[in-house]
């Protein structure tokens, strides 16, 4: 088992990398080492160009930028060998086969041949192409592809990875062995910087950072970020029969931890959320209020977790709201 | 040290990989030539087509003997389609295409020799082919010499006729001469002065029978001695009456000296046949090629289709080799690899060189043998065609070697200087064709300008031609020189398509 570096393997300072008007724009963040750091935006918001100025494809125009303790730009090949990379689109060869492929990939990173053989079997298990490892690259499915480029980012056991949309075009339930295998990983002591379309990805990670338009809007975990959504509250669901509502909302104002109570839209009458500073330890005390009043019927009271496509559209209009020139250029794109 | 050589087989073996997928590319590779060789040898005759001739002749003479000899004695490069006396219908047929040219025999062909100037034989025709507008070229030159010999000979046959009046001439002045011998001791004899008349009228006829029939050196020496007969002749006219018998003796010994020598030179020319009169020089060539094989267009052309398809195949696949990776998008994991630019280029350079080295030599197999299938079948077949190949092999070997490294380095510089597969196949069709060009391949090397040959020489083909018949067809090792040459292309291509690669891959 690989023990979990100290300290951060990735550090930026405000780190830029532009063409014209579009890249990225003073990135600052740090990733501890042993994480899945998430990096999560819509398309075109710099992503790639991040995870390119990582690896060391790209020189930022400007900034600080350390990975595992080294200049990406001035990576010598012992750091390079730390290092694995699993571009957004396939690039191994369709004319060779599933296992042609992995030991090229093996070869280029110097692998000893006779050594290799061990690995290259267990990461074909790992990934599950082990049937299909004679089959040219050309005649596999889109998932196994991207199967096959994990393979190949891990062939050489690196101490971070990155992986560039790694779960793109894929179905769900592979989605979700991508994850695991991520989390399995990240077990063994790997880093792994992860960039995703799927917003509901971010709740494996244990930070993300969102993007927008080439400008980081915010690091957070996954639960700061429904946080962040709800205005920094965690919100309770409760249910009570609809002649009770207004009695309800009298009772909750007067509770001191409740900051704010809502009636959403396009839901049930009797429907309340409740905005308390944090949901676990407010709700017994909640249930207990209401409890004293023998009249409200409470049907359920329950922490509200909203899904996370919703938390990032909230945050995204948030976003729209603070910068309208920026939400404007967007909806032009 | 042992990973950079791991990375460098990495690249030798995806290569291997990726050619051996395709066996229908390899087949092509070596079939292809094979059986383009085999139709042009069996198809390929060498022979220029006759050309199809109009002969237009004076009015009235169509049937003339004259003109049928001269049909008949055309050539046998000319196929005489019609004889006519009508110049403006042959020349529409002409136009037409019906024919390749028109040939206008001048008027009155039997008084040529009466005339003050020479008469033109006029040939018409219409090319665009410069080829072939130089061979009719050629062909009229060497018609019209031939017609003007035959005229010649005609003329000498004439002269040997007037080589029988010459001994006649020769014995009368014999004759003259005893008699001025016998009036010289009667003085005042007129029998004598009208003796002296005679003979230098007779030396006159001598000396212009000798000139119609003798032609050539002869000529000098006969003249020479006609003037001493003249002079000898003028001296005893004057003495005559004088008491100078001693001297006049000597003049008639003088004389009849000469008249030895032209009877002498009257004698060779006798014996001279008229073809050689007219003709004294004709051609012998001989060659001294030390080959033990009858050379033939298919065993002359088989070096340079091996050198061209060489050096066409590794530049093709070097020239589409880096264009696929930036492409496919490989050069993005190349580049967050350890993997060098060099190591990248040499393992595909190893890569290349084996399969292209593996073509040559089942090509060159292939084209070199001549092997009975007769007694592994009931079949007079036999493998092979059977050009020679009476060099040394390691000398081919390290030719062929150098020839696929040059002709790689070019491929990786077009592929390092193309964006799109397009691009690399349109620039190594370009060296194609300016390989079969400049090469040396069809058209001779001398035949083009010093400048333009700067161009030949940049050409891995153009020394991979003179090399592999050098070594094939004639038994001698490559010249230095194109060893130099060869290796000049092949690093100077390296290091600037490894340059170039460098820059591209290089983290931006």
């Amino acid at each position: 088992m690989r023990q979990a570096a100290e300290g951060c393997v990735i550090e930026m300072r405000d780190v830029s990398k532009t063409w014209g008007d579009v890249g990225v724009h003073n990135i600052t963040l740090q990733v501890p080492a042993g994480q899945i750091f998430g990096v999560v935006g819509p398309s075109g918001c710099g992503k790639t160009t991040t995870i390119r100025m990582l690896t060391g494809v790209y020189t930022p125009d400007s900034g600080e930028l350390r990975v595992l303790g080294a200049t990406p730009k001035t990576f010598d090949k012992r750091a390079r060998e730390r290092i694995g990379y699993m571009p957004q689109l396939f690039v191994l060869y369709p004319t060779l086969t599933v296992k042609e492929n992995l030991n090229f990939v093996a070869s280029l990173y110097g692998m000893p041949w006779f050594s290799r053989r061990k690995r290259l079997q267990e990461l074909l298990q790992f990934v599950e192409l082990t049937q299909a490892r004679h089959t040219l690259a050309e005649k596999i499915s889109g998932g196994m592809k991207r199967r096959l480029e994990l393979a190949c980012a891990l062939v050489h056991d690196p101490t971070l990875l990155f992986a560039d949309e790694p779960t793109a075009g894929v179905d769900p339930v592979l989605r979700g062995k991508f994850w695991d295998g991520f989390k399995e990983l990240q077990k063994s002591g790997h880093s792994l910087v992860v960039t995703t379309q799927y917003v509901s990805e971010v709740e494996y990670c244990d930070q993300v950072a969102v993007m927008r338009r080439g400008r980081l809007l915010m690091i957070e975990t996954p639960e700061g970020l429904r946080k962040r959504a709800f205005g920094g509250f965690a919100v309770i669901a409760l249910h009570v029969d609809p002649s009770d509502e207004p009695n309800t909302r009298e009772i909750l104002s007067q509770l001191p931890f409740v900051a704010k109570i809502e009636s959403p839209r396009n839901t049930p009458q009797g429907l309340l959320h409740v905005y308390v500073d944090d949901a676990g330890t407010r709700l017994p005390t909640l249930i207990q209020a209401l409890g004293r009043d023998p009249t409200i019927d409470t049907r359920t009271a329950e922490e509200f977790k909203p899904p996370f496509d919703e938390v990032f559209i909230t945050l995204m209009q948030q976003a729209d709201e603070k910068d309208p020139a920026g939400a404007l250029e967007a909806m032009n794109e | 040290m042992s990973k950079s050589i791991v990375r460098i087989l990495a690249f030798f073996g995806k290569e291997i990989s990726e050619i051996r997928r395709q066996p229908r590319l390899v087949l092509s590779l070596v079939m292809g030539p094979f059986l383009i060789l085999l139709i042009f040898g069996l198809g390929y005759s060498g022979e220029q087509p006759k050309l199809k001739t109009i002969l237009v002749v004076p009015p009235g003479s169509t049937q003339d003997p004259r003109v049928q000899a001269l049909v008949k004695n055309l050539g046998p490069n000319f196929n005489v389609l019609d004889v006519t006396a009508d110049q403006a219908t042959a020349q529409k047929r002409l136009k037409q295409g019906e024919a390749d040219l028109v040939e206008i025999v001048p008027k009155d062909v039997d008084q040529l020799f009466g005339r003050q100037q020479q008469s033109p034989v006029t040939v018409l025709y219409s090319q665009i082919d410069p080829l072939q507008e130089q061979w009719i070229r050629y062909l009229t030159y060497v018609q019209v010499k031939e017609l003007n010999t035959a005229l010649l000979l005609n003329l000498a046959n004439a002269g040997k006729e007037q080589n029988g009046n010459l001994d006649q001439y020769i014995s009368d002045a014999r004759q003259q001469l005893t008699t001025i011998q016998t009036g010289l001791q009667v003085a005042g004899n007129p029998q004598t002065r009208l003796a002296i008349q005679r003979l230098r009228s007779n030396n006159g006829l001598i000396l212009a029978s000798l000139i119609l029939s003798g032609q050539g050196g002869s000529n000098d020496q006969a003249q020479q001695s006609a003037e001493q007969i003249q002079n000898d002749l003028q001296a005893l006219e004057s003495g005559l009456g004088s008491a100078q018998v001693k001297d006049q003796q000597a003049h008639l010994t003088a004389i009849d000296g000469k008249l030895n020598e032209l009877e002498t030179v009257a004698g060779q020319v006798k014996t001279v046949p008229a073809e050689v009169l007219v003709s004294p020089l004709i051609p012998d060539p001989k060659n001294i090629a030390d080959v033990n094989y009858q050379p033939s267009y298919i065993t002359f052309y088989t070096p340079g289709v091996v050198a061209l398809l060489l050096q066409h195949m590794a530049i093709t696949l070097a020239a589409l080799s880096l264009v696929r990776e930036n492409l496919l998008g490989s050069v993005e994991l190349f580049r967050v690899s350890p993997t060098g630019s060099g190591q990248i280029m040499i393992g595909k350079y190893l890569g290349y060189t084996l399969l292209a080295g593996v073509i040559a030599a089942v090509l060159v197999g292939a084209l070199t043998a001549n092997i009975s299938l007769g007694a592994v079948a009931n079949t007079s077949v036999s493998f092979g065609m059977g050009v020679p190949f009476v060099g040394n092999p390691y000398w081919f070997a390290l030719v062929t070697l150098l020839l696929i490294w040059a002709s790689l380095g070019i491929g990786f510089l077009i592929s390092a200087l193309s964006q799109t597969e397009s691009q690399a196949v349109q620039l190594s069709m370009i060296t194609l064709l300016a390989s079969v060009f400049f090469s040396g391949f069809f058209l001779p090397l001398g035949n083009f300008t010093r400048a333009v040959r700067g161009i030949s020489y940049l050409l891995p083909v153009t020394h991979g031609i003179t090399a592999y018949q050098d070594i094939m067809l004639r038994g001698r090792d490559p010249s230095l020189q194109v060893l130099l040459w060869l290796s000049g292309i092949a690093l100077v291509c390296f290091v600037l398509a490894w340059a170039l690669w460098r820059r591209n891959l290089k983290r931006r």
